[in-house]
């Protein structure tokens, strides 16, 4: 059912749409309202594409047994050969549209982690302004994000090989409605490390651990006009100023063993947050 | 008519303005469809219906929730962002500001001209 009802969506893509789910990649500036007309339909997508997937496995593992299964006994049988090769049919577009909703899959980060963002965005910002967005979700791991190889040998074990990546997926900025400039970037550095020991049999092992530093930078441009320096601002906030701004900057990072986590949202919002307490509106405090 | 009286924003917080389609039960704001929903064979707001959800789910359940809200009504608004504005408040004390903190304001467009100044390196520091 799942993917009839994501087929059924992605039908109705447009040209810029279908583009984005081939390129894995966006740029732009729109209205938070428009982008997230494009982006929900996507969203919307990719989750019954990942429930269809979760349950395909099993479907064509579930006919391709039955397939094989029924063409044993075509050897007794006349009947089960036709049987046996419905089965394998079954099992094939399976297969088919397992293959096709993988090609369109896109990393979670984009439907439970961008989406809501641009909507919390939306609340904060004036109907007509736009939103700069740069979108990246192609694999981490691809060897244009390739940045560094270490490698520890020794006379024995255990020897360590290093892979770095760094994979910058998502900038953008816009103003708020406090006329405030938000700039936000997240980049994820991973180390993918392969360890080859020795056990006590004497038997040779590797194991690959991925450890990946999810990094939140936040840049704030607050107005002079409308703020000024909080009396309890944190002294270890870097803070800048030129004539008409005072620009607030925070980082945020969050530690996890797999590519296909992300800093919480609520982190990145606290860390928005951040830099709002670092000020206080020029206006009658209550 | 009446205007939606239920608080939106989290940095710069203010009252969401729409057409009012009835009163919370419990707070007796005024809210508009986007922020009203049905609960117990009532209707409420959505910061009471945090409230009452946070009756009966434990601390730590409550960012999970945020999440499950989120995928259920992933092409809907909104109860999501009400959790999450909630955990704001409790887990680190932000509220924003609103219209008493920004008495002075001029909400003009042409207030700041942001110069784009600085672009490429953002984050340098």
């Amino acid at each position: 059912m799942s993917y009839t009802e994501a087929r059924a969506l992605y039908d109705q893509f447009d040209e810029a749409q279908l583009q984005f789910l081939t390129t894995k990649t966006l740029e732009g500036s729109h209205t938070p309202r428009k982008w997230l007309k494009i982006l929900q339909k996507l969203a919307k997508f990719d989750e019954l594409a990942d429930k269809s997937r979760s349950k395909s496995m099993r479907k064509i593992f579930l006919w391709g047994f039955l397939s094989v299964f029924t063409f044993i006994f075509t050897f007794i049988l006349i009947f089960p050969i036709l049987l046996a090769a419905w089965f394998a049919y079954l099992a094939y577009k399976n297969w088919k549209q397992h293959q096709f909703l993988k090609g369109q899959d896109l990393r979670n980060q984009f439907r439970k982690f961008l989406v809501p963002l641009i909507q919390i965005l939306r609340e904060e910002s004036a109907e007509q302004e736009k939103l700069y967005l740069k979108l990246d979700l192609n694999h981490p791991l691809s060897q244009q994000n390739h940045v560094d190889f270490q490698e520890r040998k020794g006379p024995g074990y255990p020897k360590f090989k290093e892979n770095y990546y760094r994979s910058s997926w998502l900038n953008m900025s816009i103003k708020l409605r406090d006329q405030s400039m938000l700039s936000l970037a997240l980049e994820d550095v991973i180390r993918k490390r392969q360890v080859t020991k020795t056990g006590s049999s004497g038997k040779i092992k590797t194991k690959t651990k991925t450890k990946v530093k999810h990094l939140a930078s936040v840049k704030v441009g607050f107005p002079k006009v409308q703020y000024q320096p909080a009396a309890d601002r944190n002294p270890e906030v870097v803070f800048s100023e030129d004539a008409n701004l005072m620009l607030i900057k925070w980082k945020q990072k969050y530690t996890s063993s797999s590519i296909e986590d992300n800093i919480p949202l609520s982190e990145l919002v606290k860390a928005i947050s951040q830099t709002y307490k670092q000020v206080q509106p020029l206006g009658n405090l209550v | 008519m009446a205007s939606c009286e239920i608080q939106t924003g989290i940095f710069v917080l203010r009252n969401c303005g729409a057409p009012s389609k009835g009163t919370c039960k419990v707070c007796g704001k005024s809210s508009c469809v986007k922020h009203s929903r049905a609960f117990e064979s009532t209707i409420i707001c959505l910061e009471c219906l945090v409230e009452e959800k946070k009756k009966t789910s434990s601390d730590k359940k409550r960012g999970r929730n945020m999440e499950d809200a989120y995928e259920e009504e992933i092409g809907t608004d909104f109860l999501w962002y009400y959790m999450l504005k909630d955990q704001l408040n409790d887990s680190f004390s932000f509220t924003g500001f609103d219209s008493r903190d920004y008495d002075s304001f001029s909400l003009t467009e042409d207030t700041v001209v942001w110069d784009g100044e600085d672009e490429g390196g953002l984050f340098d520091s």
